[in-house]
């Protein structure tokens, strides 16, 4: 995706519980890692150059009744030859697209990233070209505006541009997500989920640009991340608040 | 998102001593009911996103003033249908589609009729709808504006 120089891509995702807001933000940085795939691994290591399916590819796929699922096929490449393979288990894709997440990621290389660390590495290079998956606003609580964490976490917002980031931030309301990211945001998604058809429902509002909405199976994404997974609190917050309550 | 190849090799090593890679998980899925919602989307949530239209609010607004309707029902549902003439129309409408598509089942027949002139009385369901759509953006906009200014 090519943006305007001016662009600072913040992702706010909300939705009740259960909706797809984790899966969301999942497919934003799934779908992007895929696109731009350089090779598949195999167990043991060993790399094979690959590239995402072209358009032609797709329609080849689509001739052949096969669905052209991009996460699941990809054209592999050796000397001059190449072809189409679905991705053997226990295969790895690697891509050049960097993911942070304070979650676990399954299948795709990935930094497991707490608010500690994504201080310690504030003033490097390291989230340049990257996507940042904040769930449950654990990074970007409201509540912790004035606290120091929170206010390095905002002014870390807004270096999102200048890093060719993109951030997702997934909470159930904007008002959990800190007021600064709500001025910066820029693109506001709405979940809904629908158990009998597994189909999410995301109503996007990009600034500056009509509202639109699309729906997408959510079982697509469900080998990626675990919607169980309990987001840690940071220690130093379980740590104060163990001091007030005992002193 | 586009790459930025500048990045210095510090960097790029850092990351590589931070990242991990765990195997995908296992989910129990129906690969028939995979192959049924492919079949019919075949796409990715970014594919799906992509060719999504992008609607105006005033298109997003025609969109629900006037739905996609079965045959001349669609020319009904912008006219007018005055009030006394209602129950008759009803009743002749619901019998000439059930005449005409042996497919229709009578509930079909009665919800399309129904829908339909429910838009067309007296114009008053277009003007229902307006007059929402307005009230909701207004009560979005000063929303967002509370939510910004932190009332």
């Amino acid at each position: 995706m090519t943006q305007p120089a001016n662009y600072a891509d913040i992702r706010l995702i909300t939705g009740e519980q259960g909706s797809g807001k984790s899966t969301t933000g999942m497919g934003f940085a799934t779908d992007d890692y895929h696109e731009q795939l350089d090779g598949i691994v195999s167990p043991d290591g060993e790399r094979i150059k690959a590239k995402a399916l072209s358009k032609e590819d797709k329609e080849y796929l689509r001739k052949a009744g096969i669905n052209p699922n991009p996460l699941k096929y990809v054209r592999v490449f050796s000397g001059s030859q190449s072809k189409i393979i679905k991705i053997p288990q226990g295969f790895t894709v690697s891509s050049p697209v960097k993911i942070f997440a304070n979650f676990h990621v399954y299948g795709m290389y990935y930094s497991y990233i707490s608010l500690a660390e994504l201080f310690q590495y504030v003033n490097t290079d390291l989230f340049s070209n990257a996507w940042i998956l904040s769930d449950e606003s654990v990074m970007t609580d409201s509540r912790n505006s004035m606290e120091i964490g929170g206010k390095l976490a905002a002014q870390f917002g807004a270096t999102v541009r200048k890093r060719n980031s993109h951030m997702c931030i997934m909470a159930q309301y904007t008002e959990l997500i800190e007021r600064r990211y709500r001025l910066f945001h820029t693109m506001k998604v709405l979940c809904s989920y629908d158990p009998n058809t597994q189909i999410v429902t995301c109503d996007v509002k990009e600034r500056n640009n009509p509202s639109y909405s699309f729906d997408y199976w959510q079982p697509m994404y469900r080998p990626y991340f675990n919607t169980n997974e309990l987001i840690p609190i940071p220690q130093d917050k379980i740590d104060k608040a163990l001091a007030k309550i005992y002193g | 998102m586009t790459i930025d190849e500048s990045q210095e090799p510090k960097t790029i090593a850092l990351y590589d001593r931070l990242k991990t890679v765990e195997p995908l998980r296992e989910v129990l899925s129906d690969e028939a009911d995979e192959e049924d919602v492919l079949g019919v989307e075949g796409r990715t949530m970014s594919e799906q996103a992509e060719f999504s239209p992008r609607l105006s609010d005033v298109q997003s607004a025609l969109k629900l003033l006037l739905p996609k309707l079965q045959g001349y029902l669609n020319v009904m549902q912008v006219s007018r249908v005055f009030p006394d003439t209602y129950n008759a129309l009803f009743n002749l409408l619901v019998k000439d589609m059930l005449d005409t598509d042996p497919n229709l089942t009578f509930g079909e027949a009665c919800a399309y009729v129904y829908t339909a002139l429910s838009i067309a009385i007296d114009g008053e369901g277009r003007i229902d709808i307006i007059g929402l759509y307005g009230k909701v953006a207004e009560q979005e906009l000063e929303k967002e504006k509370n939510k910004l200014i932190g009332a």
